[in-house]
């Protein structure tokens, strides 16, 4: 990018936008409250609608989501945070008539996480959470084929770990 | 299921977990012409009857999300192409959307303009890549030769703007890289006057052969609900009946402004998915037309802070690419490089459905089916 670092004419825009009082997304806040009830708590984060259960009422909120019409999981994935120690399960679930969309949010622990499946919610999770288990190491109860999806069977160790070393390669740690 | 041992397994990374050995197990691929891309297929046979097939992914996985991390949001555009290669334009966009959401900016109205018109190229020219192939799956060649004798004017018009023919790397947060060309938009209406009947040519010489036909009508059928539960879209979920397409379900840039239809065919076989493309051909030049017609003068790109810092939070920014809903998740944490950023490819739900809809399919059609499902490898690996 070769962006004029002293730029007189136009300001550069502001970079921490106020979250708009969007009615669409109070209306979804609402909605979704009703479906989840008191086990879930809405979570703060600017950006996309987030509501956080625990590890082990993932599959019935699933459940109770896709039976309310959000039938389309986009993906699911796992988000690394090494200072609260805890992996962030993340599924963004949606629907096929108007778009709406929202992220289901579960801690787990970064030592031995396990959750149960939601292949049987959607058949779509068996791959991401292949993808899931193969990038983090989180297991899944009860799928039905745990196995590494993208890397071989004997790679060491989980990449999208915070804390992965790649031993395979040469990697040069630059300071930029 | 019982699940085998890694070690002792017969085919290593199958999802096939008790493996009858009286059966005959096939490798198509990774090297196979026919698989577009270093995919493997594991195929159980009797005979030329499919029993059984299990994709075997990763071939040129590269850590596209990983790499992410290390670099700075800007920089990362410039991955976005080398995933589904052929809808550079429109992973650029998806991408862009998700950072223009972070920070909150605004894009030029001009800009808006060119990406729709950049994308919707980016859409025929995937198609015609994709409906060449298709002959060439089924034995005629001459599709090929057509396909690439028409996509060449779409990468002219894109060499000539972008640089690049392939990777454009146009489409960035905050607008596009410069102003299009003082041809652009004669050369792209002449592109217009001269496609128009060419889908006519088309649909004669290869939809309307029976040979075709016979190869493609009832072959490989995905139905509604299992295309909704495993998450396909695209093409490949509006030929099973399904009238989802983010353009009009979730509107992004000046799309709620355009007229066009959303093609959707119920019988969601091979012949469906071919017929649904061909009319998204047309849907698309109606939608280049429109975005040229009402292309605004002004400025095109938005200028950004020196260095783009993506506060803490979550966004999601969605695109319909040619193969269906590309997605790229981006976790902030308030410094210049992403968290977290997750790709959410459409091949990689759509190829889940391959193993599904193959089962009691000749050996033949495999080729065929893939070939419909339009699957590009380095989408799915990332």
């Amino acid at each position: 990018m070769s962006e004029p670092t002293t730029s007189d004419a136009t300001p550069g825009p502001a970079p921490a936008p106020a979250p708009a009082p969007d009615p669409a997304v109070i209306a979804l806040r609402e909605e979704i409250g009703r479906i989840l009830g008191d086990a879930a708590t809405p979570d703060p984060a600017p950006g996309l609608p987030a509501w956080r259960v625990d590890a082990a009422g993932v599959p019935d909120a699933a459940r109770r989501l896709r039976a309310a019409g959000f039938d389309y999981l986009l993906f699911l994935t796992a988000v690394d945070r090494p200072a609260e120690a805890k992996f962030e399960m993340t599924y963004l679930i949606t629907r096929y008539d108007d778009g709406r969309q929202l992220a289901l949010l579960a801690d787990l622990p970064r030592e031995g996480a396990e959750i149960d499946t939601v292949c049987g919610v959607w058949c779509g999770a068996d791959w991401h959470e292949r993808e899931t288990f193969d990038m983090f190491g989180i297991v899944f109860r009860g799928h039905p084929f745990l196995r590494r999806i993208l890397l071989d069977e004997d790679w060491p160790g989980h990449p999208l770990r915070k804390d992965y070393v790649d031993t395979l390669h040469d990697v040069v740690k630059r300071p930029y | 299921m019982e699940l085998t041992p890694a070690a002792e397994h017969p085919h290593r990374r199958t999802t096939d977990a008790a493996p009858i050995y009286e059966d005959y197990f096939v490798n198509m691929g990774p090297q196979h012409p026919s698989t577009h891309g270093v995919l493997r297929l594991i195929l159980k046979l009797e005979g030329e009857t499919v029993l059984g097939l299990t994709p075997v992914l990763g071939y040129v996985h590269r850590g596209v999300e990983k790499m992410g991390e290390a670099m700075t949001v800007l920089q990362f555009t410039h991955l976005t192409d080398r995933l589904d290669y052929l809808s550079a334009h429109m992973n650029n966009w998806g991408w862009a959307l998700a950072v223009e959401q972070a920070l909150g900016i605004e894009v030029p109205a001009r800009a808006e303009h060119i990406r729709v018109i950049m994308s919707e190229l980016t859409r025929i020219s995937s198609h015609q890549l994709w409906w060449g192939v298709l002959g060439m799956d089924l034995g005629a060649f001459t599709p090929f030769l057509y396909g690439f004798r028409d996509r060449e004017l779409i990468n002219d018009i894109f060499e000539k703007t972008c640089g690049a023919r392939l990777t454009m790397n146009y489409i960035r947060p905050g607008g596009v890289t410069a102003d299009v060309e003082e041809d652009f938009a004669k050369d792209v209406r002449a592109f217009i006057d001269y496609f128009t009947p060419v889908i006519d040519e088309y649909e004669t010489l290869v939809g309307g052969n029976i040979i075709f036909q016979e190869r493609t009508k009832g072959i490989g059928v995905l139905g509604a609900d299992l295309a909704r539960s495993l998450g396909c879209t695209g093409p490949t979920l509006r030929a099973s009946g399904v009238s989802y397409d983010v353009r009009r379900n979730r509107p992004y840039g000046i799309y709620p402004k355009l007229a066009f239809d959303v093609p959707v065919q119920s019988g969601g076989d091979s012949w469906a998915r071919y017929l649904v493309r061909i009319a998204e051909m047309r849907e698309s030049l109606k939608i280049i037309r429109q975005a040229l017609d009402t292309m605004p003068e002004g400025p095109v790109r938005t200028k950004l802070p020196p260095i783009v810092k993506v506060p803490p939070g979550r966004w999601l920014g969605r695109v319909e690419a040619a193969r269906g809903e590309i997605a790229f998740f981006l976790v902030g944490d308030g410094t210049e490089k992403p968290w977290r950023l997750k790709v959410r490819s459409p091949n990689f739900s759509n190829l889940a459905a391959l193993p599904e809809i193959i089962k009691g399919c000749r050996v033949a059609d495999v080729v065929a089916v893939l070939s419909t499902l339009d699957v590009v490898i380095p989408c799915i690996d990332r």
